[in-house]
């Protein structure tokens, strides 16, 4: 299963990918960008099983990503991970076709389970 | 501090990031300038704008900010560099601020953080005796809420 971490923080995606080792995606194939242009690019050229983004960052917005890839017909599983989970952010979230929000902090199992949903079926795919 | 959110709810959000990110036990202390007056700090600020104008910085000593960014990336604390614990603190003070503006009314919009690194006990702005203070594995923590448009 490939999954794709967005966000602008070195530190968040290190802590994102260490989580989702522990919460048994270790064989998941893990990959980074830091904004939602650079994700963007990569979605276009390999499109992953999940991207997990965060909602507020530089150059392009994990919401702003999601809304171009809905625009341009790419269908790709999408959640955000944000501690700007307010009700208007949640809102827009669902709008735009994400599958969850979590809130930062978040625990292990928070993280495990939205993933589990999302992922259905898709954990021991190559 | 100046807000309409209780103080307590500051603190509670400030030992809830702590706690679940780094896994640190964080306790609220009263201000003593003695204590903190010898340390250099990091300090982190996120702004708010929208119907809610205001500021957020957290802020921590300097051989804490290294073993909180040590504790993100998973490494020693002498292997963090001075990037990452900009980064660390940045991201740090972005969950304070994001969970602080959850429990604003109205519409509001969450600055990206800027972080300032080795900033002495007297430029500490705003000033220390405005901040909650915290003691944290043996190093201090600041965070302030200040409402108005940020300087």
């Amino acid at each position: 299963m490939k999954i794709l971490v967005v966000d602008d923080s070195k530190a968040m995606r290190a802590l994102i990918r260490r989580t989702l080792r522990g919460a048994r995606y270790d064989e998941a194939n893990i990959s980074e960008a830091e904004n939602g242009r650079e994700a963007f690019d990569s979605i276009r050229s390999s499109p992953p099983d999940l991207v997990l983004a965060n909602f507020n960052m530089p150059e392009m917005s994990g919401i702003e990503l999601l809304e171009r890839l809905h625009d341009d017909g790419v269908d790709v599983s999408f959640g955000f991970i944000t501690s700007d989970d307010s009700e208007a952010n949640v809102e827009r979230a669902r709008k735009a076709g994400a599958r969850f929000v979590i809130g930062k902090p978040f625990s292990r199992q928070d993280l495990r389970r939205a993933v589990n949903e999302a992922t259905e079926g898709k954990k021991n795919s190559p | 501090m100046s807000a309409e959110i209780p103080t307590a709810k500051l603190h509670e959000i400030t030992k809830n990031v702590w706690s679940m990110v780094l896994g640190f036990r964080i306790q609220p202390v009263k201000f003593d300038a003695g204590k903190a007056g010898a340390q250099e700090f990091v300090l982190g600020k996120v702004t708010i704008s929208g119907t809610w104008q205001g500021a957020v910085t957290l802020g921590c000593s300097t051989n804490l900010a290294r073993r909180a960014a040590a504790a993100m990336f998973g490494k020693a604390p002498a292997e963090a560099d001075a990037g990452e614990i900009r980064d660390a603190l940045g991201e740090l003070t972005n969950m304070v601020g994001g969970n602080y503006k959850t429990l604003l009314k109205g519409d509001c919009k969450l600055s990206i953080p800027n972080v300032t690194d080795t900033v002495p006990f007297g430029q500490v702005n705003p000033a220390p005796p405005e901040h909650e203070w915290f003691e944290c594995e043996g190093g201090m923590v600041l965070v302030n809420v200040l409402k108005g448009t940020p300087r």
